[in-house]
């Protein structure tokens, strides 16, 4: 592309080049000046008490009420006690799931209450169930509101907390490719792979006193 | 590598030093230089539009593209109320559809339970057999009409169930499936037979699926027949 010798057009200035140079590094600077690449802040959990209704995607969960429940024993004195934990969840997925296991090796609906502080953890981890209904259930069915109570014994002699609080997460469905159906699965805190579950609230509940034995 | 006659005048290169210039290509006729002869404006318009043929066909490929409940669904085969429907290892025939306010299941330890509902239970009783090996289903399904599918409940024991039983070819083997639905799901349902699944997950197995005849009036006669309770016993 030489101009021909002797110049019968104008000669063009070669700003590509420059221009280029000038838009990449304005980029980069006003990049540099909004805080690079990293991450945004994360927003802080929102931080809830009893009656709140978390949006949970999958399930709409609203954390009614916390207690001790003391159970006599059968055949003698003595007996257990529990902590139970009360909540109203409705499926709004398009099928049946369970109640599940919360916790980091739980699954199905238990699987969003992430932690629990203080940790209460019996052997077994603690029932889940909807039991106001004559036979208990561990199914969640779609548009149905339920009655979850989780129920956990406590070990003999640990006095029951004052309160409970659970930091609660999201779902969120991931469409396969295969000839395998997607899949409710925990949304995360960040891209990688490996990043902790989202807590996109944290849930304290007051432990009301049931009657001790 | 096969070579053109020389009389080719397609070629889209030069085909030599001094190709004859047609019309379109007016340039300096100072024979300075020669510049590759550029394919016509006819052409270049009409390379566009296919091109552009070719990228809308294939947009408008994906619409035909399978759904996810589609692509993962399994065989089935449809029928309606008393029909048998034959599916390729098993035939299966509904015989009635029945609401309840409640089951009371009797165990076969006489153990007693009543399990009630803040919607209503739906029990289907059917018949099926199988055609060569014995079959075991999977826990039926309930499909609404806005493609919502609830499990069959848990409420009753599955030993009472149609799940239970292995499926014998020969004969006909009677069982019943109990759902638990709000009330605003029955019109439209049908009720999905499915297999049950062996370990290594066998995908497109067949399945039975009969349209329960729910519409609005067979709902609300649902509805008004329920039964206060439903006894169910593990003896039939």
């Amino acid at each position: 592309m030489t101009s021909p010798p002797g110049g019968g057009t104008r000669r063009r200035r070669p700003i590509a080049v420059p221009v280029t140079a000038l838009v990449l590094s304005a980029g980069l600077g006003v990049t540099a000046a909004l805080g690079g690449f990293a991450d945004a802040p994360k927003e802080p959990p929102k931080q809830l008490g009893p009656g709140a209704v978390v949006d949970q995607k999958q399930f709409l969960t609203k954390f009614v009420t916390s207690r001790t429940v003391y159970q006599p024993d059968e055949y003698g004195p003595g007996g257990r006690r529990f902590l139970e934990v009360e909540l109203e969840v409705t499926n709004k997925g398009d099928e049946t799931t369970g109640t599940g296991a919360p916790g980091k090796d739980g699954y199905f609906f238990a699987k969003g209450l992430l932690a629990m502080s203080p940790a209460i953890t019996p052997e077994g981890g603690p029932i889940v169930n909807i039991a106001d209904e004559g036979v208990p259930s561990r199914q969640l069915h779609p548009g149905v509101a339920s009655t979850v109570v989780l129920r956990y014994e406590l070990p003999e002699g640990q006095e029951p907390p004052e309160k409970v609080r659970f930091d609660v997460g999201t779902f969120e469905f991931l469409e396969q490719f295969t000839i395998v159906t997607g899949s409710w699965i925990l949304e995360q805190d960040g891209a990688a792979d490996d990043s902790p579950p989202k807590v996109v609230a944290q849930v304290t509940l007051p432990v009301e006193r049931g009657e001790e034995g | 590598m096969s070579s053109a006659p020389p009389t080719s005048q397609t070629g889209p290169n030069p085909v030599g030093p001094n190709p004859v210039g047609p019309a379109d290509a007016p340039g300096p006729a100072d024979g300075r230089r020669r510049r590759p002869r550029r394919p016509g404006r006819m052409r270049r318009a009409g390379a566009l539009l296919a091109g552009l043929a070719l990228a809308a066909a294939a947009v408008a490929l994906q619409s035909t593209a399978l759904g996810r409940e589609e692509s993962s669904a399994a065989l089935t085969w449809t029928g309606g109320l008393g029909e048998e429907v034959v599916a390729s290892r098993f035939s299966a025939r509904v015989k009635g559809v029945y609401g309840a306010r409640s089951v009371q299941t009797t165990d076969a330890a006489e153990k007693v339970e009543k399990a009630t509902t803040s919607g209503i239970f739906v029990v289907v009783t059917l018949e099926a057999t199988a055609h060569r090996e014995p079959q075991q289903f999977a826990a039926p399904v309930l499909l609404t009409d806005d493609d919502k599918r609830y499990q069959a409940t848990d409420k009753v024991d599955s030993s009472l169930t149609i799940v239970n039983p292995y499926i014998q070819p020969g004969w006909w083997t009677e069982g019943v499936a109990v759902f638990e639905v709000p009330v605003n799901a029955l019109t439209g349902a049908r009720f999905v037979l499915p297999l049950k699944n062996g370990f290594i997950g066998e995908t497109y197995q067949p399945e039975v699926e009969v349209d329960l005849g729910l519409d609005e009036a067979g709902t609300q006669r649902l509805i008004a027949d329920a039964k206060d309770v439903y006894p169910l016993t593990s003896k039939q």
